[in-house]
C-alpha cells in the first residue's frame, strides 16, 4: 500500500469506519499530513481550534498536581494547553507540579510536539510516547485526566479506547473528548457540509500537498461516526458517569466530559 | 557538556528517565528496564525502541524475545497472566 493514497473514493463512498484496515490507513494518512498539520488546523477552523482546546482544558477541572494523559496527541496542541492549565496561579512560585503525557500512534507527529514543548519552556513536565489508544503503555489508575481531541473518530476500535481511558484513570478522574459533529440547525448544517465536503478538501490539500486523501476522509468520517447520543451511550457503557456535552461554534465541535466515580 | 551520551549517536531529544516510573509494556502491563536505546519488558522480554528520544510503545513494532516468531504466539503465552 506504500505508494497508493491512504484513502480513495471507493473507500470513502462507503463508511470509512468499516474499512478492515482503517488503523493502518489512518496512520499512513497522519504521517503524510504531519508537516502541515498545525497550519491547516488553524486556517480551516478559522483559528477556532485553539479556542475549542481551551474549553476542553477548562472542563477538565485541573488541579496543580494532576497527571493528564492526552491520547491521539498529534503535534501536542492539547497537551500543551493542558500543561498551561496546570501552572500555579496567584503568586505561587516554582514549576507546575503536574505532568502531561501525550500518546500518539503516528510517530511522525511526535517530534513536532517535542519541539513545541521545548519552545514553550516545558520540556520536563510534558512527555510524548508513540503508543496505541487501545493498548496504552500505562498502568491502571495512574492519572487524573484523560483527553482526546479530534481523535476518537479515527480509532479503529473506539469502544476499546474508551475502556482503556477508564482503566488508566483514578477514581474521580475525568475523561474529556473533543470531537467534530454535524450542527443541528439545518441551514448551518448545509453550510458546514458545503465547506467541509466541497471547499476544505481542495484548500487543505493545496496547503499540505497531501495525496493521502486526508481532507476527503475528514468530512466523511465525521458524517458516519457516532452521533452525540451514541457518544454519550458509549461513554456510559465504558463506565463513566455525570456525562455532559458542550456544543461550540454552532455545533461543529462538541466537548464531552465524563467522570470515573470516586471510590 | 557534562552529561554522558546514552547512545553512540546522541539524539538532540533525550529520553527522560522519569518516564520509566510510569511506562508499562502495552502487552503484559509489566514495568520495563532500560538497556541503551531499548526498553525491555520485565515480563516476557518484549523490547521497545527509543527513537529520537521518544519511546515506541507499539506492540507490533516491538522486538520479540527468543523463542517466539510472532506477536500472536507471544500474546497467547503472556497476556493470560496480565491483570485486566
Amino acid at each position: 500500500m506504500s505508494d497508493s493514497p491512504a484513502w480513495n473514493d471507493e473507500l470513502l463512498n462507503a463508511n470509512p469506519h468499516t474499512a478492515v484496515d482503517k488503523r493502518s490507513r489512518v496512520q499512513k494518512m497522519f504521517a503524510a499530513i504531519a508537516p502541515s498539520y498545525d497550519l491547516n488546523n488553524r486556517l480551516h477552523s478559522f483559528w477556532r481550534d485553539q479556542a475549542w482546546r481551551r474549553t476542553a482544558v477548562r472542563l477538565a477541572s485541573l488541579k496543580p498536581d494532576d497527571r493528564v494523559v492526552d491520547v491521539a496527541c498529534g503535534t501536542g496542541d492539547l497537551a500543551l494547553a493542558m500543561h498551561t492549565g496546570l501552572w500555579p496561579r496567584h503568586g505561587e512560585i516554582g514549576p507546575a507540579r503536574g505532568q502531561v503525557i501525550g500518546v500518539d500512534f503516528t510517530f511522525e507527529m511526535l517530534p513536532r510536539a517535542v519541539e513545541k514543548s521545548q519552545v514553550a519552556g516545558q520540556p520536563s513536565q510534558v512527555h510524548y510516547i508513540n503508543g496505541d489508544a487501545t493498548a496504552l503503555p500505562l498502568p491502571d489508575a495512574c492519572c487524573d485526566v484523560v483527553s482526546i481531541a479530534f481523535g476518537i473518530r479515527n480509532v479503529q476500535e473506539p469502544d476499546k479506547a474508551l475502556r482503556e481511558f477508564r482503566r488508566i484513570l483514578r477514581p474521580g478522574g475525568r475523561v474529556i473528548v473533543l470531537e467534530f459533529s454535524e450542527p443541528t440547525n439545518p441551514l448551518i448544517r448545509s453550510l458546514n457540509r458545503l465547506y467541509t465536503g466541497k471547499i476544505m478538501p481542495i484548500t487543505a490539500t493545496m496547503v499540505s500537498g497531501d495525496k493521502s486523501g486526508a481532507y476527503k476522509y475528514l468530512p466523511k468520517s465525521i458524517g458516519t461516526f457516532w452521533s452525540r447520543e451514541k457518544m454519550v451511550q458509549m461513554l456510559t457503557e465504558a463506565g463513566f458517569v455525570e456525562i455532559t456535552q458542550r456544543a461550540m461554534t454552532f455545533g461543529v465541535c462538541i466537548c464531552y466530559r465524563g467522570m470515573l466515580a470516586p471510590k | 557538556m557534562s552529561h554522558k551520551p546514552e547512545s553512540i549517536e546522541e539524539s538532540p531529544n533525550r529520553f527522560d528517565p522519569a518516564l520509566m516510573e510510569i511506562l508499562r509494556c502495552p502487552v503484559t502491563r509489566s514495568r520495563l528496564r532500560k538497556e541503551g536505546d531499548w526498553l525491555i519488558s520485565e515480563t516476557g522480554g518484549l523490547a521497545y525502541a527509543i527513537k529520537d528520544g521518544i519511546p515506541v510503545m507499539l506492540a507490533e513494532s516491538a522486538r520479540l524475545p527468543a523463542g517466539f516468531d510472532s506477536l500472536d504466539a507471544f500474546k497467547a503465552v503472556f497476556t493470560a497472566d496480565r491483570p485486566d
